[in-house]
């Protein structure tokens, strides 16, 4: 057994290329393995300590109810319940401006007892004075306030809170933690909460409630006991995991689908591999059988060197991955939550489960080549009478074209995740099957077409590509390549279309949110200079569909005579008429993703949760919009008014007739105090595509991998072609073909076979984004793919070059064969 | 020596033929100073036993090799001093090549074997089908054309290889122990129609063989040992 491992070991050495392809491919897909599994623990992370600095340890939040007029809490409801925390703060939040001469500095104001602070471990110290007791006109403020401005510890500043400026004095300067992170960006400062209670003339109650539970098992029970001691409020967690759960799954879902075609290629190219290895192992393992080794030793031999692969592969993989996930990390991050740093976290599970993945990788694609091969009779062996299996092509051209159809139907059953990867799977197994058929009918046409051309090399590279199983596996691996850098690719700029699309269907220039905004507020912007047009709209977020989980993020209630102006609905004929019965019934229109997401069709009725109570809207038309991820519905404006109860604008519309940057500038001078969110559509546009990028920058880092992975499949398949049809070459130089016409018949082969690879890769794109459609949809994003020309002709040449690049070596190595070697020994 | 001076003109002259192989840092000598002259027309056997370099002068024999040193000319052209394009040429158009085991291109069928050297000169579609007939029924194989080699016999290769190297009506046909691997009735059976395809279509032949009943079927031997032709 040693002496038959000791061979394997040193065929290793012998074959350094093809080992080197082969370890490379598993380790690449271990290192993706790797790199997706890590990114959701890296990013779930990164997003609980951004979310833990706004929270601090409280892990259970209750706030205000959209619904319910009351504005405070009293916390004393929860004094039953103090047994089972282990604290709970209130607090009161609003906005301060800090004013001294000319300038003014609006902050976010907490206002909080400092023990409850403490509690909370939200703010660390670096300066103090005077600090305790903390009540009154004290204030405690960030560090890089004070150094911006000049303050120290026992110094007073001016600050105005609800329009009245009062005098505090700096009793701390807090570190840039927990609440101060920001301080740089947007200041923050604290004052007493007493301050505030007086202020507000709600003694003894508070604005939001920060508690922790005393044992975290009993977190979720304690907040429905909690939901029904403060009925009146809304009680969430603080940080819920299932929010970073569902936020990170924005990112990693894209990817661990795009982690499912790398390893079907790598499983693919080692498969192919086997195939070849066994096939040349025959003689050694028919020599072996007969001098005793079992076919359980043979097999096992074989089993053991594949799973070398997988273990040198998987910790290459580990190291490749580590690297990744800092690149992807980095890609996938948005600014926002990458401001602390990129962090990656793994953990030694995740680094074994790599292991286990690369091993298994390597076992199951090599293991029907080694099974077969252990069954081939020894004195087929000894005599070298082993045929290769006769050609199936009919069999599995008819498995393949079953799995194609299944990839087709599987997701249209229901658009979950899973039956979207099982169509993914089905639809690239099913291409790889039927690509010895396609490359065959592909060759009699290339055949035929090469006779009219002159010269003879044309028609030789066409007839070699003939049920050749290197030039199918190079045309399946291209294609599969090709397929997952179209979809991806195509995704991406679908979406960034998508975005520039609903940008250009706004007919306004500046965006503007302030409180409290009504008539008076829009009759006030309107006499900035340069704003030409103001429309005021009021909104509701996250509003609840009746009898089921979901909600739609976005309502807006829009007037039909005014909202044309601003807005131009696209994906519906009849604008105008919808506009009106907008404005006449009780009747919605949500975007397309809305539609499909909730299976609506026009005349359905939509029950919504609003303030009033439940209220049924009448489905009558549906538009394209990416705005709010897709999920989005407009309403008559009279109708969210009354329904959602809502008394202030809250988005409003400005047309200007002068640059917009300047009359966003006068817009900010003008709301100053009122601490306005004032962008323009050109900034909102950026913004958004910007924050598109980063997401579609990580997923083509994933699709170029598997195209690369492909590219190595082909130099692989190529290199053993080469070995394998070294005899065949040197036949042809034998019978009078010059070293030049050698060199173009394999170019020719292999500019035929990336065609035709490119074309099956178009196709099997086509195919990947179909289902990519419902992958879409289930994530609730909401990008209409758009099929680009330039695309499909670009990863068309893609491949081309590619694999004409890959057999130049080949090609040149064709020209110094040895052909007496070559012909004269079996 | 057994050179060929009593040859009238030779289609193959060889002179003073040297071939040294380097193995690692050892230089092994061949062939160690051939004179060989072969008559157009000529069935010639080259017998020795293995080693003796027999081979490496057929393979020179047809420009796949190049001499270390002296010269081998064919219808008067220094094989030697061919470039890749002229050496092509001369074993696409004037030298037809046999071997022991066949060499066929396993993915194309008996009929496009045949044709393969007919088709890199460039021979025309009408003309290939003709010829292609002719051949196909000399080496009796007309029913068996569209087999791939490995649905073929061993002889049944043997045949197409024969057909492939007379497909472009060379001068001299080169036979590396083209019964090496058959069985006796089938390697008769070769030997017989290469034997014909001297006799009736005038190929000069240059079998390389240890076998001394398909050496009888040649007009004149020539032996081999330790890289020099024996007296």
């Amino acid at each position: 057994m040693i002496i038959v491992c000791r061979y394997f070991l040193r065929s290793f050495r012998e074959r350094k290329l093809r080992t080197a392809l082969l370890v490379l491919s598993v380790a690449v897909s271990a290192a993706l393995y790797f790199a997706s599994t890590a990114l959701t623990t890296s990013l779930a992370g990164m997003y609980a300590d951004r979310m833990q600095q706004a929270y601090g340890s409280a892990e259970i939040v209750v706030e205000r109810h959209p619904r319910w007029r009351s504005a405070f809490i009293s916390p004393a409801q929860a004094d039953g319940l103090r047994d089972r925390m282990d604290y709970a703060v209130g607090l009161f939040e609003g906005t301060a401006y800090y004013r001294r001469r000319d300038t003014t500095v609006p902050m976010s104001l907490t206002a909080v007892a400092f023990e409850d602070l403490m509690k909370t471990k939200r703010v660390s110290l670096a300066a103090e004075t005077r600090l305790l007791p903390f009540r009154g006109r004290k204030a405690i403020i960030g560090g890089h306030m004070a150094s911006t401005h000049g303050i120290a510890a026992g110094d007073y500043v001016r600050l105005e809170i609800n329009g009245t400026v009062y005098r505090f004095r700096v009793v701390g300067i807090a570190h840039p933690f927990g609440m101060f992170i920001d301080d740089a960006e947007s200041p923050a400062v604290v004052v007493p909460r007493d301050f505030m209670a007086a202020l507000y003339g709600a003694r003894g109650q508070v604005q939001t409630l920060y508690i922790k539970a005393a044992d975290g098992e009993d977190k979720r029970e304690l907040i429905d006991t909690l939901a029904n001691v403060f009925r009146r409020n809304r009680v969430r967690e603080s940080v819920s995991e299932r929010e970073a759960r569902e936020w990170t799954r924005e990112l990693t879902v894209p990817l661990q689908i795009m982690l499912v075609l790398v390893l079907l290629t790598t499983a693919f190219i080692k498969h192919a591999a086997y195939q070849v290895i066994t096939t040349e192992r025959l003689p050694v393992i028919g020599t072996f059988r007969s001098i005793g080794a079992t076919q359980r030793h043979t097999s096992a031999v074989l089993f053991l060197e594949s799973a070398l692969y997988g273990l040198v592969g998987g910790a290459a993989g580990c190291v490749l991955g580590i690297g990744a996930l800092y690149v992807i990390a980095g890609w996938s991050t948005p600014a926002w939550l990458a401001e602390d740093g990129i962090r990656i976290e793994f953990t030694a599970l995740q680094l074994a489960s790599t292991m286990l993945v690369a091993v298994t990788l390597a076992l199951a694609s090599s293991a029907i080549p080694i099974i077969r091969a252990s069954r081939i009779p020894i004195r087929t062996l000894i005599l070298a009478e082993h045929q290769s299996s006769p050609d199936r092509r009919g069999l599995r051209s008819a498995v393949g074209a079953t799995l194609v159809a299944l990839a087709l139907v599987a997701p249209t059953l229901a658009p979950t995740l899973l039956n979207a990867v099982a169509g993914i799977v089905a639809g690239v197994v099913g291409v790889v099957r039927l690509t010895p058929l396609i490359l065959a009918g592909a060759v009699a046409a290339l055949s035929r077409a090469a006779r009219l051309l002159p010269g003879v090399v044309g028609e030789l590279a066409a007839t070699n590509l003939r049920d050749n199983r290197h030039a199918q596996n190079s045309v399946a691996l291209l294609a599969v390549g090709i397929g997952s850098m179209l979809m991806v690719n195509t995704i991406s700029s679908s979406a960034m279309d998508g975005l520039s699309r609903t940008y250009q269907d706004t007919r306004y220039d500046v965006e503007m949110w302030t409180r409290y905004m009504n008539r008076a507020t829009v009759r006030s912007a309107h006499t900035v200079d340069g704003v030409r047009d103001v429309l005021g709209l009021y909104g509701l977020s996250s509003v609840p569909v009746a009898e089921s989980s979901e909600d739609i993020r976005r309502v807006l209630g829009v007037k039909a005579n005014r909202f044309p102006e601003f807005w131009r609905l696209r994906g519906s004929d009849d604008a105008e008429r919808l506009y009106a019965q907008l404005n006449r019934d009780r009747t919605i229109i949500p975007t397309y993703a809305v539609q499909k997401r909730l299976a609506l069709t026009v005349g359905d009725i939509v029950s919504l949760e609003m303030a009033r109570g439940r209220r049924d809207y009448r489905v009558i038309g549906f538009f394209h919009s990416v705005w709010w991820d897709g999920d989005y519905a407009l309403i008559g404006e009279r109708f969210l008014k009354h329904d959602g109860l809502q008394q202030w604008y809250d988005e409003m519309y400005l047309k200007t007739d002068r640059a917009a940057d300047a009359v966003k500038e006068d817009l900010q001078q003008r709301f100053n105090r009122r601490d306005p969110w004032i962008r323009t559509v050109a900034e909102m546009e950026e913004y958004d595509q910007e924050a598109s990028r980063e997401l579609l920058r990580g997923l083509q880092g994933f699709a170029f991998m598997a195209l690369a992975i492909a590219v190595i499949g082909v130099v692989n398949n190529l290199l053993i072609a080469f070995i394998e049809r070294r005899r065949s070459l040197a036949l042809y130089r034998s019978v009078g073909m010059e070293q030049r016409q050698v060199v173009r018949m394999l170019l020719t082969e292999a500019l035929m076979s990336g065609a035709v690879g490119g074309v099956i890769g178009a196709a099997a794109g086509f195919l990947l984004l179909y289902i990519a459609d419902y992958v879409i949809l289930a994530l609730e994003l909401y990008v209409r793919i758009r099929y680009s020309a330039a695309l499909i002709a670009g990863f068309f040449l893609v491949g081309v070059v590619a694999t004409v690049l890959a057999s130049v070596s080949p090609a040149l190595k064709a020209r110094h064969i040895d052909l007496l070697r070559e012909l004269r020994h079996e | 020596m057994s050179d060929g001076a009593a040859v009238t003109d030779p289609i193959i002259r060889v002179r003073g033929l040297h071939k040294t192989y380097r193995v690692g840092n050892v230089a092994v000598e061949v062939l160690k100073g051939i004179d060989l002259s072969i008559a157009a027309g000529e069935f010639l056997a080259v017998m020795g036993p293995s080693g003796s370099g027999k081979s490496t002068l057929l393979y020179l024999l047809g420009g796949m090799e190049r001499p270390t040193t002296g010269s081998v000319t064919i219808k008067g052209q220094d094989v030697a001093a061919l470039d890749d394009r002229a050496a092509s040429l001369l074993r696409r158009r004037h030298v037809g090549f046999v071997y022991q085991f066949y060499n066929l291109i396993p993915n194309l069928n008996a009929e496009e074997n045949l044709l393969l050297p007919a088709l890199l000169d460039g021979v025309g579609l009408d003309e290939r089908r003709r010829v292609l007939d002719d051949v196909l029924a000399a080496i009796g194989l007309t029913h068996r054309r569209g087999h791939t080699p490995r649905e073929l016999s061993g002889g049944e290769q043997q045949r197409v290889a024969i057909g492939r190297a007379l497909i472009n009506r060379p001068d001299v046909i080169l036979a590396d122990e083209p019964t090496g691997n058959l069985d006796s009735s089938t390697g008769e059976e070769i030997m017989a129609l290469l034997a014909r395809v001297n006799r009736e279509l005038g190929r000069t032949i240059v079998l390389v063989t240890h076998a001394a009943e398909a050496a009888a079927h040649a007009q004149r031997i020539v032996s081999m040992r330790d890289g020099r032709l024996e007296p």
